[in-house]
């Protein structure tokens, strides 16, 4: 089974949470400095795909795993932590077009990398990422491939061909299915997806291996067409104003500031049995 | 200009957020430029009988066409959709902010060649064209985007008000779609829902005291005995992103971008970092209340009252006083 996993590579904005930011462009410049991290459900994406993996390789099953990030240069760093994990091709689509809020360009790399250099059994996404907010990618995806998809995935394995065993949650409720193959899994919350941290054997391994490296035209995207594929474009950007004031409740002891806190803040909202 | 609003009512939360799909309609009916009239079809997704007339009584819109389903599958609700909308399309289509909603507003849009937007919080007009504004940076920033082709179609922001003003029966118009039959769609072997969920979410959603817990908490046996903390406080008790992919607590509990977004009376966060999809969760609440060792974590300045303190001393005292007061 060959299984494709998307990644995107993002500033990480923990960081950065209780500053006021400065924009020029319609870009903020503080995240260029801004060390950067696997983006969060992509993350979970990578793991549930090893379990995957793991799974199928004590049932004596073979996983082939792909892994494909477009654009910065901090990408090469990542996809060899990926090789380190275990996966056998990565491939990097090296461009400085700025997608962060053009999904349906990305969307189009990502359809264009299946068709060329597949074929793929599964492709898995992460259902958001972190500096766009978009949570189109994978939506638009399924639509161009004409695969169908499950969003809000949290496991998934597969112990025959053709078929995929899926636990989602919907607003309905968790939901069990099981789909066929060619299909695409938009990864969730998933508990117990925190990517595993590969051995230093592995990553002295994994630095002889090489990354491939694509431009955008070698899968037939152009920059002035991706360009031109949004749907919704960015006209301005603009802080979010915090309104809340951060008063410290002071005292000689934590006894003494729960005392405080009670007397003042919560008597008559707590009930105590 | 016409405007349709899709509801999932296979959720059990269909009724909220139907409610906030049609108090955006009220407040942005300028922008989406229809009269009354005009604006507010609903097209609602419904499995069994038992369901219809709460729809039908409930639904604030005066326009409904009630669609049967065997069960909501997306990739089946999309083609049925996409075969109801073919002929005569809306200008604009509202999803509610749910999975549902934002899976959706984007597939549907891209099959109509039109424009999405996920979790939009407020729309404008200018120069002609329809904005769509919403959070963008993980809620740090604002963005405004100009909506390029029609249909324009986008899923609300989760938590934003609700209309709850009832039309009576007789002003409605009803038409009934029965899809119930058709097959599954091919690439699905085998459908289950497994756990009709969501008691803790609606509990969250609905209280007026939440106790928030981060992953300071360090295991899923604290989280286990910060649930009977709450309980025994009156609180409901919601948890970060980290807690629930650690596996201390079930994903009901989750608050956040892609979980409950809450609104009690206060918030009390224990351990709470504040990383901003979290903050989205609980920046409705009246108070925040921020308990935390750490005088550089964000919460700290996001919060209205702030506690710099190891959160198990604070929780013990305020637990004693809560039992003293209660014996009283």
């Amino acid at each position: 089974m060959r299984i494709l996993v998307t990644l995107k590579v993002v500033p990480d904005l923990d960081l950065l949470r209780d500053k006021k930011w400065t924009i020029k462009n319609n870009v903020p410049v503080e995240t260029a400095y801004v060390k950067r991290v696997i983006n969060t459900y992509d993350e979970s994406a990578l793991e549930l795909a090893l379990k995957m993996a793991d799974r199928r390789k004590k049932i004596g099953l073979e996983t082939e795993l792909f892994a494909l990030t477009i654009g910065e240069s901090y990408a090469a760093l990542f996809l060899k932590k990926l090789l380190a994990l275990g996966f056998n091709q990565t491939y990097w689509v090296n461009s400085d077009l700025d997608l962060r809020f053009n999904p349906e360009a990305a969307a189009s790399i990502i359809t264009s990398f299946v068709l060329n250099y597949g074929p793929f059994d599964l492709l898995i996404m992460g259902m958001q990422s972190s500096d766009g907010d978009n949570a189109r990618t994978a939506l638009l995806t399924t639509e161009e491939l004409a695969w169908p998809c499950i969003t809000g995935v949290t496991k998934f394995y597969s112990d025959q061909a053709d078929l995929v065993a899926v636990e989602n949650l919907s607003d309905q409720g968790s939901i069990e299915q099981t789909i066929r193959t060619p299909c695409i899994l938009a990864v969730g919350n998933a508990p117990g997806s925190l990517l595993r941290v590969p051995t230093l054997k592995a990553i002295k391994k994994a630095a002889e291996k090489d990354i491939n490296i694509l431009a955008p035209e070698e899968l037939n995207a152009r920059p002035e067409d991706l360009l031109l594929k949004s749907t919704a474009r960015l006209q301005a950007l603009e802080n979010v104003e915090n309104i809340r004031e951060g008063i410290a409740i002071e005292g000689a002891s934590a006894e003494e500031k729960a005392q405080l806190l009670y007397k003042y803040h919560l008597k008559g909202w707590l009930s105590g049995k | 200009m016409k405007c349709t609003v899709i509801i999932n009512a296979c959720s059990p939360a269909f009724l909220s957020r139907a409610e906030e799909a049609a108090s955006f309609l009220q407040a942005h009916r300028s922008a989406i430029g229809g009269s009354k009239a005009e604006a507010g079809e609903a097209i609602v997704f419904y499995a069994g009988d038992n369901i219809k007339e709460t729809i039908i009584s409930s639904l604030p819109f005066r326009v409904i066409h009630l669609v049967k389903i065997k069960h909501y599958q997306p990739e089946l609700v999309l083609d049925i959709l996409t075969e109801l909308e073919k002929t005569e399309p809306a200008d604009t289509y509202i999803f509610p902010g749910d999975l549902s909603g934002n899976e959706l507003a984007v597939r549907f849009a891209r099959r109509f060649k039109g424009s999405s937007l996920v979790a939009v919080e407020k729309i404008e007009t200018s120069a002609g064209k329809l904005k769509g504004i919403k959070k963008v940076y993980s809620g740090n920033l604002r963005g405004s985007f100009i909506f390029l082709a029609k249909p324009y179609c986008f899923s609300l922001a989760k938590g934003m008000n609700r209309l709850n003003a009832a039309i009576p029966e007789e002003q409605k118009t009803i038409s009934c779609h029965d899809y119930s039959g058709k097959p599954e769609h091919p690439s699905i072997a085998e459908y289950r829902e497994t756990r009709s969920p969501q008691e803790d979410e609606a509990r969250l959603e609905s209280a007026n005291i939440v106790l928030a817990v981060g992953r300071g908490a360090g295991s899923g046996k604290e989280i286990s005995r910060l649930i009977d903390i709450a309980r025994e406080l009156g609180a409901e008790l919601g948890v970060s992103r980290p807690v629930v992919l650690n596996a201390w607590a079930p994903m009901d509990r989750l608050i956040g971008a892609s979980g409950s977004v809450i609104s009690p009376e206060i918030c009390l966060t224990l351990a709470v970092s504040g990383s901003p999809p979290f903050y989205y969760g609980i920046e409705k609440s009246k108070k925040i209340i921020a308990v935390n060792n750490d005088d550089n974590a964000p919460i700290i300045k996001a919060a209205d009252l702030v506690i710099i303190e190891d959160y198990k001393k604070v929780i013990k005292a305020l637990l004693e006083i809560a039992r003293e007061e209660n014996d009283k």
